[in-house]
């Protein structure tokens, strides 16, 4: 009873902490970032005015403030991707992952590749945002203990399972990492959990880590087998 | 919403942006008329009131805003589309490139600019003079 109690309150405390990490990171993106890109466009409209009456060197100057706040909104803007702005493209778990592969691309002396098996449609708004959550743990993990180079995101669907992996090429999560079961990797394990999945988290024979997440479908995607089976499988 | 000078535009190309943020709206109309051949006629921060900016003129070119509050700036692009379809549209969003670019296209959008880079002027001044615009 009381298990189930304790259960009950974590899941409200991650989906709390879940909730204000998007409301943080659509107000940094829909708000400061437009308000510094319009002040960007002023600068710059600022600087050829300048310009025109012959003030080369202030100009030049109001340039660089509109350069500088270009790159700002840039950070920003990487600042809010990185908190999640999740469910924001109208897309699918996989449209997502690809938007996440892009962004590692794009921001990370990394390559990424991500390869969707199928779409996984259909899923819950409450499933999607963990299994993102998890890939986004998980490419964390890549990089700050890992110092991956190389990261391989698949989404496929293995005996009426879908099953989310992360694989990296980093130099592995030590045993002595992995028994300690760091805050991240608790809520990942958590995250599958509570989505009535299962989270695997092993080192590679070649290097790295390879983490997969088997999850349900819902019902007119899955048909035999449960998670277990097909991470067993994986 | 930032009010535009209000000289006669004469000869100059004309404008409508529809952000709904006042700041950007304020930047893009300030930037846009430093240029010397182009002007802003309305700049609007909804889907209606573009529409009643559109009853009342027809500028050359509509900037749009990928999102407008709770609506859709491809809404707008499509009914814009249906309504005058020879207006070009371009879509302007500080959203994933990659993936809204191919929608805002088959929307009816001329052009899709990432919002940074649009601050720029690059890419609002080409596409109002745009020969590919139609007429």
């Amino acid at each position: 009873m009381l298990a189930g109690r304790q259960d009950v309150l974590e899941r409200a405390i991650l989906r709390i902490a879940d909730r204000e990490k998007q409301h943080f990171a659509c107000d940094l993106h829909d708000g400061l970032c437009q308000s510094l890109a319009g002040v960007a466009a002023l600068t710059s409209a600022l600087s050829r005015s300048l310009a025109a009456d012959g003030q080369i060197r202030p100009s030049a100057v109001a340039d660089d403030i509109a350069r500088l706040l270009n790159e700002t909104i840039r950070e920003a803007r990487d600042l809010a991707h990185g908190l999640g702005l999740i469910g924001r493209n109208g897309t699918d778990l996989a449209g997502e992952l690809e938007s996440l592969a892009r962004f590692i691309r794009q921001t990370r002396r990394a390559s990424c590749s991500f390869a969707p098996q199928w779409r996984c449609p259909g899923l819950r708004d409450e499933t999607h945002m963990h299994l993102l959550r998890i890939a986004q743990e998980a490419v964390r993990n890549a990089f700050a203990h890992g110092r991956a180079s190389h990261i391989d995101i698949c989404l496929e669907r293995i005996d009426g399972s879908g099953v989310l992996s992360i694989r990296d090429n980093g130099v592995g999560l030590s045993e002595a990492r992995r028994s300690h079961d760091g805050m991240g990797l608790h809520i990942m394990h958590y995250r599958a959990r509570a989505i009535d999945g299962s989270l695997s988290v092993t080192r590679r024979r070649e290097g790295g880590t390879a983490v997969a997440c088997a999850f349900p479908l819902p019902r007119p995607c899955g048909a035999r087998g449960g998670p277990a089976d097909a991470l067993a499988e994986s | 919403m930032h009010s535009p000078r209000a000289e006669p535009h004469g000869s100059r190309k004309t404008l409508l942006i529809v952000d709904d943020h006042p700041i950007l709206c304020l930047g893009l109309t300030t930037l846009i008329e430093s240029e010397p051949d182009l002007a802003v006629e309305a700049a609007v921060g909804t889907r209606a009131a573009a529409l009643e900016a559109m009853r009342n003129g027809r500028p050359d070119l509509v900037i749009i805003d990928l999102v407008l509050g709770d609506e859709d700036g491809l809404d707008l692009v499509k009914e814009i589309k249906a309504r005058y379809p020879k207006i070009p549209t371009l879509v302007l969003s500080m959203r994933d490139e990659a993936l809204y670019a191919e929608r805002a296209l088959s929307a009816g959008a001329l052009a899709m600019s990432p919002k940074p880079n649009s601050t720029r002027a690059c890419s609002a001044p080409s596409a109002a003079r745009s020969p590919a615009r139609p007429t």
